[in-house]
């Protein structure tokens, strides 16, 4: 395991010139000459800040397991030429050489190389959290404009007593069965119950009535989470719904 | 130098300080001696305080004891998209509490993206006799009881503006606290409210302001009682308008348009929830004199958007919907040369496929026809680097580029390469860049790119960009004004920040979100730099439990002469020199 130790006493084959110890970081008086500060470093050099255990190829490996895989660049690689350090008093001295045959690997193991929280879903379904990235009040937009055009529509129509709430035009969404590559689309303005939803949606998928109980229907709201179908009025599902995905009641 | 400066009495000094607003222009005066530190110190009415963790209330009331006016920001910018979760922190009631007492004279608090209780509020209402202005920008933690608070008692409001806050809103009943004999009022938000405040208390609160300038309704106010609304205030200069959707009637419509046509001042238009396009006509006498439009909430279509933008002539500002697509934006560049600022927002942000034709071409002309084009923000599904290319040519002027381009890491669509080289362009002619956000398919080149030529850049937003820490190693080392960086989802780990070290304390602040930065790293980086705070953020629970080369979730790093903070939530870790013996 990499272990970033600070030692206050320098190894002996350190960087000629280089006194650390005496190095102390004032922007008033540096700023002036740190800009042009060169450090060379001569091959194999190790930084008293690091050590290294064993030897850098191990400690290199060891780095794999735990931070992405195109990240496995060895630090101590010989610095190649002088340059100017950055005005800084480094925690880390670093080749920056990218491996050259490392740049393969990187480009195809980028989508895998995060920690997963970024990937962890944010109840918007597919979706990553807090992407894309819009303040809370501008997510429903789309959901309020079908609603108003509903409700215009409906004020158009002369109503009747027991739609509850129906459109009087189709309302396609998209469906979605867990472990099926392709979606389908049913219009939602057709049903009022979600017995009637679900006995369609199953039909679609080819589940035959005896094992309705096999899977729960899910769908999408307005504000991009995922609830339980079930677990609201129709009503409220009809007006907010974008897509529903049907899952295995197993989990 | 001296000796002339001490030759001033200090009441000469003093007068002449108070023409100077400009908080650097202040801090350059406090520096030039201790006198002058001293007189400044005691005649600064205003304060700043970017991140309200970098200070206590204690240290800013020490130095400057005579404040009117002070502004206060809180979480982290990513945290109007979730990335912070509740909990983190920003709360204001230890400053309204330190204030109270220190500065019975306050007259305007600003507040952005803090937790505000209504015993903070409460206490504003009773402990500042002379309270003129208050503004609560992303705020949260309050309820309309608050502002009842504050509406009863605060006599000499002004200004009372709630801009995207979450409100617990319990009733409209809170706007009835103003007495009658209430009259200052200038300005008033309340669009982000739900609930309906009682219409006629609204109208009479309107009626007997005659100083009203900005009026921003929420949706509950219906279409058919903004024209009563307006009558009353044909001084408004800047209108919110709250539902803009009614049936069609024509006695509607014509008091609408007589009200707005009695508006002759009237020169910012925000609100339009659920437009309706027969009712768009009502606003058009007086397009041709409105600077800014904000028609981000509007869902009309870009035929009905078209016709509305090109007779806004004067415009400088737009927000408005991708529904205005490519052809409503070339009539955009076509006719309102004055544009400075545009906002793009996305009507189906979580559609796979794209549900408008709006492309990098429509931006593309606006940078075209309008030169004074300096702010952009726009969400798309495609883009292109000779688009970024062609953009940064045409706006050397640009001071503010956001992109977001819906996919993340999409490249350019043509060329299926990243669009490095496009943002490359872009800091490379917009010598005065200060904001940067950018997307798409992105390689440690463009921070290359970024290092070398964004000397002025201010704030940079990375996302899913990136191959390894040599990208922001280059934006550390390279972007010599930075000072507040954002980061998530990008492979950069350790090496990077550690070598940097020093520029963190240059900076306001630093995120890193679902990277690669140790745990070990943030430790070595609190310990080693005393007025930076690392926290370490992680709901999996304590950072020591896990290996030390293993990632943290979150991180954010801040500069601060106020040390460590004690408010934290359970799943906040503050890197310390402490915090190595607690942690292991």
């Amino acid at each position: 395991m990499m272990e970033l130790q600070l030692g206050l006493a320098l190894p002996t084959d350190t960087i000629k010139g280089l006194d650390l110890n005496s190095y102390v970081f004032d922007p008033n008086k540096d700023a002036a000459r740190s800009s042009r500060q060169l450090i060379i470093m001569n091959q194999g050099m190790v930084h008293p800040w690091l050590s290294t255990g064993t030897n850098s190829a191990a400690a290199a490996a060891e780095d794999d397991d735990f931070i992405s895989n195109h990240q496995k660049r060895s630090f101590y690689d010989a610095f190649e030429e002088i340059y100017d350090m950055p005005r800084t008093l480094p925690l880390l001295l670093w080749s920056k050489q990218p491996n050259e045959e490392e740049d393969d690997e990187r480009n195809k193991d980028h989508e895998k190389s995060f920690p997963s929280a970024s990937n962890k879903v944010d109840g918007a379904g597919d979706g990553i959290v807090g992407w894309p990235p819009i303040k809370f009040q501008r997510r429903k937009i789309s959901h309020r404009s079908r609603k108003s055009r509903m409700e215009n529509d409906r004020r158009v129509d002369n109503g009747c007593a027991d739609c509850h709430g129906r459109p009087s035009n189709s309302m396609y969404v998209k469906v979605k069965m867990e472990g099926v590559a392709i979606g389908r689309k049913i219009d939602l303005s057709l049903y009022n119950s979600f017995q009637a939803l679900k006995h369609t949606l199953l039909g679609m998928f080819g589940i035959c009535q005896e094992n309705s109980s096999s899977h729960k229907l899910t769908f999408q709201d307005s504000e991009g989470d995922w609830l339980l179908a079930d677990d609201v009025p129709w009503r409220s599902f009809i007006w907010s719904v974008q897509r529903l995905k049907l899952i295995r009641s197993s989990r | 130098m001296l000796r002339m400066a001490s030759s001033f009495p200090e009441e000469v000094l003093e007068h002449v300080f108070s023409f100077i607003y400009d908080d650097k222009d202040r801090n350059a005066i406090s520096m030039v001696c201790k006198s002058w530190y001293e007189i400044e110190r005691w005649c600064r009415r205003r304060i700043f305080v970017g991140n309200c963790y970098a200070v206590s209330p204690p240290m800013v009331i020490r130095r400057f004891p005579e404040v009117r006016s002070v502004e206060l920001k809180g979480k982290p910018h990513f945290a109007d998209f979730n990335l912070v979760p509740e909990g983190w922190g920003g709360y204001v009631y230890p400053w309204i509490a330190a204030m109270a007492t220190a500065y019975p004279w306050l007259e305007e608090i600003r507040l952005k993206r803090m937790v505000v209780t209504d015993e903070a509020l409460e206490l504003i209402a009773k402990s500042f006799k002379n309270f003129k202005v208050l503004v609560l920008s992303s705020c949260e933690g309050f309820s309309t009881d608050g502002l009842a608070a504050i509406a009863a008692n605060c006599r000499n409001l002004k200004e009372l503006d709630l801009r995207e806050s979450e409100v617990d809103d319990l009733s409209g009943h809170w706007l009835s606290h103003f007495p009658d004999s209430y009259t200052s009022l200038v300005s008033l938000n309340i669009s982000c409210l739900g609930s309906e405040v009682s219409f006629s208390a609204l109208e009479r609160l309107v009626g007997r302001c005659p100083n009203l300038r900005t009026l921003r309704l929420n949706r509950a106010v219906p279409l058919d009682r903004l024209a009563n609304i307006l009558c009353r205030a044909p001084q408004l200069v800047e209108l919110g308008t709250g539902t803009y959707s009614a049936e069609l009637q024509p006695d509607v419509f014509s008091s609408l348009a007589g009200a707005f046509s009695g508006c002759k001042e009237l020169r910012s238009l925000s609100g339009f929830w659920d437009a309706v396009p027969g009712y768009l006509p009502a606003i058009y006498p007086i397009c041709p004199s409105l600077t800014s439009l904000n028609l981000s909430y509007a869902t009309i279509r870009s035929t009905d958007l078209t016709k509305l933008v090109s007779q806004c002539q004067s415009l400088q500002r737009l927000w408005v919907l991708d529904y205005i697509e490519d052809i409503g934006l070339e009539a955009l560049a076509a006719f309102c040369k004055d544009l400075r600022e545009l906002r793009v927002f996305p009507s189906e942000p979580f559609a796979q496929e794209p549900n408008v034709s709006l492309t990098e071409q429509g931006l593309v002309s606006v940078s075209e026809g309008c030169p004074k084009l300096h702010s952009v923000l726009y969400f798309c599904r495609q883009m292109t680097n000779d688009a970024l290319a062609t953009i940064a040519r045409n706006r050397p002027n640009m001071t503010r580029f956001r992109l977001c381009i819906i996919e993340p890491r999409a490249p350019d669509y043509i060329t299926l390469q990243p669009l490095d080289d496009g943002f490359g362009a872009i800091v490379e002619h917009c010598k005065d860049l200060q904001r940067l956000s950018m997307a798409g398919l992105l390689t440690d080149r463009v921070f290359e790119h970024i290092g070398n030529h964004a000397k002025k850049l201010e704030m940079l937003s990375v996302a899913f960009a990136g191959d390894s820490d040599l990208g922001l190693h280059h934006v550390l080392s390279g972007c010599e004004n930075l000072r507040k960086l954002e980061i998530r989802d990008c492979p950069f780990g350790d090496k990077a920040l550690l070598v940097n070290a020093a520029k963190l304390e240059t900076m306001r602040s630093l995120w890193m979100s679902s990277c690669s930065v140790s745990f070990g790293a943030c430790k070595l980086l609190g310990q080693k730099i005393p007025r930076l705070n690392v926290e370490v953020m992680d709901e999996r629970g304590p950072p020591g439990s896990r290996p030390e080369s293993c990632p943290v979730e979150k991180l954010y790093i801040y500069r601060t002469v106020a040390g460590p903070r004690f408010d934290m939530p359970g799943f906040v870790w503050t890197m310390d020199e402490d915090s190595a013996l607690r942690l292991s």
